[in-house]
């Protein structure tokens, strides 16, 4: 196979990785297991925004820089790009059963949004429960991760400012619930609202920041962790503010 | 107590197996993730039964039981650790340290917010270590293995 080729795979493969939420070494280990499974030395350099792969083979010397513009979680479609990569390194298999997989993969179906607000809707009637509420706070909550899956649903179509989704998130926990404490006899409002939030906690960014701490990879560590800080930062700046509207304005 | 245990068991099952929905796992492993969350709760769980609100050490030990767990599904699923690392955790999220603190602030106790926000804090970091610790024990041992076997 060509080099341009071998690069080419690589990259799209490191693209789709970090495009859906993988750990930086993961997605470097990926490139240079393709470019070494086809005989060419490499080099690849990943961050959390974008990838460059460089490839030293006997037509010289090529390089690719890709920006990753946005980023969303899909962990089945980086199982499967793993699995993948170890095929290819094993088989050494032609371009166009590979390009063709990939772009399999990175079209491979998600869950059915009903499946999404259900799981929003268990998630914080759940939690409501495991954090002490008794069933009233879990209805209550239950309704809020309704709206939550709404507000992701809506947000993970537009790309906008990326926090923005959180700000609303805590925004309406806050509201709703207080409203659902007011109208609702015995039933707490801060349980409500931690309950409907369990859905927002950043757990990737959290996970493969450590991770990729751990492997010596600090600039993509401390921005992974970094941004599950500001995630949970906006969230409660979000969250106060519904609060402190309703106490103003409600009571 | 049994009864308790068997409910809060699979609680802690749909309350990781909804959010392993939201990141997308692949559907076999999804029963497997949420029996991760399930047995790191429980586990958590058993040093204290009387109270939800876990203490630092129950929320170690139940991050290390969760990571050791992922580590060993993933090398029977041949899948990444993270599957079943990232929806396990979040049982052990403290819920309850975050609605404290977020009460002492709106009642404006503040030194009593202070001391809650440190609280939960401590915990977020606590399964952070958790996490940090198994991860490179475990990368230690594979790299110990190969090594043995490359000689």
């Amino acid at each position: 196979m060509e080099q341009e080729k071998i690069l080419e795979i690589a990259v799209k493969a490191g693209t789709i990785l970090l495009r859906f939420g993988a750990e930086t070494y993961r997605v470097e280990d990926t490139i240079n297991r393709i470019c070494k499974s086809y005989g060419l030395a490499c080099e690849a350099f990943a961050l959390p925004t974008g990838v460059f792969v460089s490839v030293e083979g006997q037509e010289g010397v090529s390089t690719i820089c890709k920006r990753i513009p946005a980023r969303t979680v899909d962990l089945e479609k980086i199982a499967r790009l793993n699995d993948l990569s170890r095929r290819i390194e094993k088989n050494k298999p032609e371009y166009h059963t590979i390009m063709a997989e990939l772009e399999a993969i990175s079209h491979c179906p998600t869950y059915p949004r009903l499946a999404l607000i259900l799981s929003y809707a268990f998630t914080a009637f759940v939690y409501a429960l495991l954090f002490g509420g008794n069933l009233r706070d879990a209805g209550s909550a239950l309704v809020v991760g309704v709206l939550l899956s709404f507000v992701r649903i809506i947000f993970s179509k537009e790309i906008t400012f990326p926090f923005i989704e959180y700000f609303i998130g805590g925004f309406i926990s806050g509201l709703i619930s207080s409203l659902a404490a007011s109208l609702i006899p015995q039933t707490n409002a801060y349980v409500v609202i931690i309950g409907a939030l369990t859905n927002m906690v950043p757990g990737v960014a959290l996970t493969n920041g450590i991770r990729d701490l751990l492997h010596g990879d600090s600039v993509s560590g401390l921005t992974k962790l970094g941004e599950a800080l500001m995630v949970v930062a906006v969230i409660a700046a979000g969250t106060g503010i519904g609060l402190a509207l309703w106490f103003s304005g409600g009571s | 107590m049994i009864i308790d245990f068997i409910k809060y068991f699979i609680l802690a099952f749909i309350g990781s197996v909804a959010p392993a929905i939201v990141i997308n796992i692949e559907r076999r492993v999804l029963i497997w993730a949420g029996l991760g969350g399930a047995l790191g709760f429980c586990i958590a769980l058993s040093f204290n039964p009387a109270s939800l609100s876990f203490s630092i050490p129950q929320i170690f030990c139940g991050t290390v039981v969760v990571g050791i767990y992922s580590e060993i599904m993933a090398k029977v699923h041949k899948t990444p650790s993270t599957v079943f690392l990232i929806p396990g955790i979040f049982p052990l999220v403290p819920g309850i340290a975050a609605y404290q603190t977020m009460q002492s602030l709106v009642e404006n106790n503040t030194q009593q917010a202070a001391a809650y926000a440190l609280n939960t804090i401590f915990k977020a970091f606590t399964i952070a270590f958790g996490i940090m610790i198994v991860t490179a024990l475990f990368r230690f041992f594979r790299k110990a293995l190969k090594h043995r076997f490359s000689q």
